[in-house]
């Protein structure tokens, strides 16, 4: 079974991300600190990770760095998933290394779960 | 505070906004789009009909809500489009009987006869809806009382021309070259609510769907707006 590590703050859309992601047949974890963040990895390495920018207590950017520059994780892709849409956080999360990025409120989950479905095959 | 940071300012603060709007919208895509396909139990068909509805209302404030970011940003690049083939006609048809309502108020007659041929263009649907929705809203907002307000549809083997008409204001001779510009409002628009930004993004919408809008009109008689858009046929 695949595992997804989802890093967001939103308790709403966690749950529906969540529930949606189980049910198509995937292992959840999630996350919104940087303690919670080092806990799911050191409980097992995700397959991908969906990873908001704008959270509470926590530098998205830098997070995105940290995976990309860790031998343990830098081969698992990070599908940067926010409501910003400028060209400038789009340009600096493909920059650090993400693999896609996706503006939430122009994709289904459906349309989400495929995308990890292509990235996790 | 300098006018530059003090619209910096400003612009943070609808950024931010938009943003935490577009959360919960994304999280009402979500939750539609998973009742409608029974995650959480059968739907009747009236149910299922009735979110797929509040689906499509979610979608249009999504676009909206792009749109406004696109003017904050003035950054439409970053924004995106989907563009698939969709019949003018029945968009048209579709948003002239979610104004109805809206006319009836003012006693205003909304008249549209949707040709018999499709014509088909090549669109981001939800957002060439706010196109119309910003074109027919116009009309009525600055349309006269018990009046009609005549929209037509036509098609040609390259183009597809829209025309919205009312009878009302008017827009001033001296506001014409300004009337797309950001945040402008003409000088006879003070008593009607607005933002100025509907025909900024209007226009930007078209534009990114490779068409013009042009209108013409008398203040105190009325205006004219007039859209075109490459049909399916022609970009090929």
């Amino acid at each position: 079974m695949k595992k997804v590590l989802i890093i967001e703050d939103d308790a709403f859309l966690k749950s529906l991300e969540s529930s949606k992601f189980t049910k198509e047949g995937f292992e959840v974890a999630t996350a919104m600190t940087q303690p919670e963040v080092d806990a799911a990895i050191a409980a097992g390495l995700p397959d991908i990770i969906l990873l908001d920018l704008m959270l509470p207590d926590l530098d998205s950017f830098k997070v995105l760095e940290a995976f990309k520059s860790d031998t343990k994780t830098k081969s698992i892709p990070v599908i940067v998933f926010s409501n910003l849409s400028n060209d400038a956080d789009m340009k600096k999360a493909t920059d650090a290394g993400a693999a896609d990025y996706m503006v939430k409120s122009s994709f289904t989950l459906d349309e989400v779960v495929e995308k990890i479905k292509s990235f996790t095959k | 505070m300098d006018p530059v940071s003090e619209k910096t300012d400003t612009n943070d603060f609808f950024l931010i906004t938009a943003h935490e709007m577009r959360t919960s919208l994304s999280a009402m895509k979500w939750l539609f789009k998973m009742l409608s396909d029974g995650d959480f139990g059968v739907l009747t068909t009236e149910q299922h009909d009735v979110i797929v509805r509040a689906c499509n209302t979610n979608e249009r404030l999504i676009a909206l809500v792009s749109d406004v970011m696109t003017v904050i940003k003035n950054d439409s690049d970053g924004v995106r489009y989907v563009f698939a083939p969709c019949n003018l006609g029945h968009m048209v048809t579709t948003a002239v009987k979610d104004f109805a309502s809206a006319a009836n108020h003012k006693h205003m007659h909304l008249s549209f006869k949707e040709p018999h041929e499709p014509i088909l263009i090549s669109a981001d649907e939800a957002r060439l809806r706010v196109v119309i929705d910003n074109l027919l809203e116009n009309a009525i907002k600055y349309g006269s009382s018990e009046t009609g307000v005549t929209i037509s549809l036509s098609s040609d083997s390259t183009n597809a021309t829209l025309s919205v008409e009312d009878q009302g204001i008017g827009i001033p001779q001296a506001d014409h070259s300004k009337i797309f510009q950001k945040f402008f409002r003409a000088s006879n628009t003070s008593q009607h609510i607005g933002t100025g930004l509907g025909l900024y993004a209007t226009k930007q919408i078209i534009e990114r769907h490779k068409g013009s809008i042009t209108f013409s009109g008398t203040e105190g008689v009325g205006t004219i707006f007039t859209v075109t858009l490459p049909c399916l046929r022609a970009l090929h």
